[in-house]
C-alpha cells in the first residue's frame, strides 16, 4: 500500500479508547451546549457583552482621539471619517451611473426571439387563480425521488 | 469472536505494528504540514473565465472539457450567499457542484459577490436584487446566446434570487431553484432570536467599515453547534495519516472559517424586514418603493430543504414553496445538512443528482 492511502478508519472494527471518550463527552456536552445557547440567560449575557464591548470601544476611541488631537495629530477616527466620506462619494457616483444606465436600458418585456421564457405577468390582483399545492418529494437515499 | 490464537498470531502483530508505525510517521508529517500551514488544499480549481463584472461582483463562466458544447439548455446561474465564499460550490476536484453540473451537460455560471469594504457597506437588498442580479442574468444570456437561464440560489443567495425574480418580472429566468433558503425567520436560531428581541443593537455589531465583520459572522454560525470543533479535531487526529482525508478536511475548514463581511445596510434591512418583521414568511416584502410579492413568481420552482440542516432549519425553509405563485412548484426534502447539500459523498450520490434531475426535466436536452 502506498503511504497516505492506507485502509480508512471506517473499516476498523473498534475505535481507539480516546476517541470513544471524546464521542461520549460530545454526546453529553453537544446537546447540553446547544440547549444552553438557546436560553434566556445566554441571550442576556451575549447582549450585555456586546453592549459593553461597544461602549468600551467608543470610550477608548474618544480618549485616544483627545490625546492625539492634543498634539495636533490625526486620530484613527479622523481617518475613518475621511474614508467614510470617500466611500459615500463613490456610492453617489454608483447611484448616478445606475440611474443613467436604467434610463438607457431598453424595455425587456417579451424577451428575445424564440424565447421559451414565460410572458410578462399582468399587473393587478385577481389575474390568476390560487396556485396548486407544491409537490413534495423526499430522497429515499438511493437516488432522489421526485414529486 | 476472534480466537486467542488469531489474536496472538505473530504475523498479525507484526503487520499491525508496521501499520501503526507507518501511520505515526504519516501523522507526524501531515500534522507538521497542517500546523505550519504548508501544502494547504487548493480550492475553486475548475477553470473559468470572468465574463462580466460590476464593482466587486464578478460573473464566472466555467469552461467545459475540450470546449464541448453543453447538452442542456438554458445555462445555470449559481447565486451564492453574501456572507460565505463562493468556492464551496467548487470546493475540490471530485467534490464540486460546478464540476458535477458540467459533467451532467449543463453550461454553468457563478456570481461571486466579492469582499465588501466601506463602499459596499451601503449596499442594500435592492442593490443585489434590482441591480446586480438582473444585470448578471442579462450578461449570462449575452455570453451564452441563450434567451433565458435557470437561476440556482443557495442559502441567502436563494433569498436574493427569490426577491429578484419576484420583483423583476422582465428578467429572463426560465426556472428557479433554491436550496436551504431562509424564509420563516422565527425558526432561525439563537442569534436571530437575540436580534428579534432587541438584545443586540444593530450598531454594536457593525465595525468601522460599516459592515458586519467576518469573525462576527463566523461566531454566529459556531454558536449553533458549540462542540462541533471538538469532534472535528478528533476526526482530524484520528485520520491525520490519511492524505486524502487531510486535504478534504483542510478545504472544508478553510471554507468554514473564511467568511466575508456582511454589508451593513443590507444587514440592517435583513434584521428589520426578515428577522424582526418576518416579511418573507408573509410572502410580501417592501423592496425599493414597491411591495414584492412571492406570488408573482410564476416560473417553475424547486425548493430544496436539508432535513438535517441546523443553520437554516427545515421549519425556516419549508414555507417558501407554498408562497410562490407558480403552477409548477416542487419541494425536495433531502437527508443532508446545510453544507451537506452541496459538499461530500452524500451530495455527490443523492442531493446533486436529485436537483440536476429537476433542472433537466425543465430544460431542453440535446442528444
Amino acid at each position: 500500500m502506498t503511504p497516505g492511502s492506507l485502509r480508512p478508519m471506517a473499516q476498523r472494527e473498534t475505535r481507539p479508547l480516546w476517541r470513544m471518550a471524546v464521542d461520549s463527552a460530545d454526546r453529553v456536552l453537544g446537546p447540553a451546549s446547544e440547549q444552553l445557547v438557546r436560553t434566556e440567560a445566554f441571550a442576556d449575557v451575549i447582549g450585555l457583552v456586546t453592549r459593553m464591548r461597544y461602549v468600551s470601544l467608543k470610550r477608548v476611541e474618544r480618549m485616544l482621539r483627545q490625546q492625539w488631537h492634543l498634539w495636533n495629530l490625526p486620530a484613527a477616527t479622523d481617518v475613518r471619517r475621511l474614508s467614510e466620506q470617500v466611500a459615500s462619494l463613490e456610492r453617489q457616483v454608483r447611484d448616478l451611473t445606475r440611474e443613467l444606465e436604467d434610463r438607457d436600458r431598453p424595455a425587456r418585456a417579451g424577451r428575445r426571439n424564440g424565447s421559451a421564457a414565460p410572458a410578462p405577468r399582468s399587473s393587478g390582483a385577481g389575474s390568476r387563480g390560487a396556485p396548486p399545492a407544491p409537490k413534495v418529494a423526499s430522497s429515499d437515499g438511493a437516488g432522489g425521488a421526485r414529486g | 469472536m476472534a480466537s486467542l490464537n488469531e489474536l496472538l498470531s505473530p504475523n498479525e502483530v507484526v503487520a499491525r505494528v508496521r501499520r501503526d508505525v507507518e501511520r505515526s510517521v504519516l501523522r507526524a508529517r501531515n500534522g507538521i504540514k497542517h500546523v505550519a500551514g504548508i501544502n494547504r488544499a487548493q480550492v475553486g480549481l475548475s477553470p473559468k473565465d470572468t465574463v462580466w463584472d460590476r464593482h466587486k461582483v464578478q460573473l464566472w463562466h466555467y469552461r467545459r472539457p475540450d470546449d464541448q458544447p453543453a447538452r442542456c439548455a438554458p445555462p445555470i446561474l449559481l447565486v451564492m450567499s453574501l456572507v460565505s465564499r463562493s468556492y464551496v460550490l467548487d470546493l475540490r476536484p471530485g467534490n464540486s457542484v460546478v464540476e458535477f453540473l458540467i459533467g451532467e451537460g449543463f453550461d454553468v455560471y457563478m456570481l461571486d459577490w466579492g469582499v465588501p469594504d466601506e463602499v459596499e457597506a451601503g449596499n442594500t437588498l435592492e442593490t443585489y436584487c434590482d441591480e446586480y442580479l438582473p444585470r448578471a442574468v442579462d450578461a449570462v444570456c449575452e455570453d451564452s446566446g441563450s434567451p433565458d437561464i435557470t437561476m440556482w440560489g443557495y442559502c441567502f443567495g436563494g433569498l436574493l434570487s427569490v426577491l429578484s425574480v419576484a420583483g423583476n418580472p422582465q428578467m429572463p429566468v426560465r426556472n428557479l431553484l433554491v436550496m436551504a433558503t431562509p424564509t420563516d425567520f422565527s425558526h432561525m436560531g439563537p442569534m436571530s432570536s437575540m436580534l428579534q428581541e432587541g438584545r443586540i443593537e444593530l450598531d454594536s455589531i457593525v465595525d468601522e467599515t460599516g459592515n458586519v465583520p467576518a469573525d462576527v459572522i463566523r461566531g454566529s454560525f459556531k454558536v449553533l453547534k458549540p462542540t462541533a470543533d471538538l469532534s472535528s479535531y478528533a476526526n482530524l487526529w484520528e485520520n491525520l495519516w490519511n492524505d486524502e482525508f487531510v486535504e478534504g478536511y483542510q478545504a472544508m475548514t478553510q471554507w468554514a472559517n473564511d467568511h466575508i463581511p456582511f454589508p451593513g445596510a443590507c444587514f440592517r434591512q435583513t434584521a428589520e424586514l426578515f428577522t424582526r418583521g418576518n416579511q418573507l414568511a408573509a410572502g410580501e416584502v417592501r423592496l425599493g418603493r414597491r411591495t414584492v410579492r412571492l406570488a408573482d413568481i410564476t416560473v417553475p420552482f424547486l425548493n430544496v430543504v436539508g432535513e438535517a440542516d441546523h443553520i437554516v432549519p427545515p421549519d425556516a425553509v419549508g414555507p417558501l414553496a407554498s408562497l410562490v405563485g407558480s403552477d409548477d412548484v416542487e419541494e425536495l426534502r433531502l437527508p443532508a445538512g446545510h453544507v451537506g447539500l452541496v459538499v461530500g459523498k452524500g451530495a455527490r450520490r443523492r442531493t446533486l443528482p436529485a436537483m440536476a434531475d429537476w433542472v433537466r426535466r425543465h430544460s431542453e436536452v440535446r442528444p
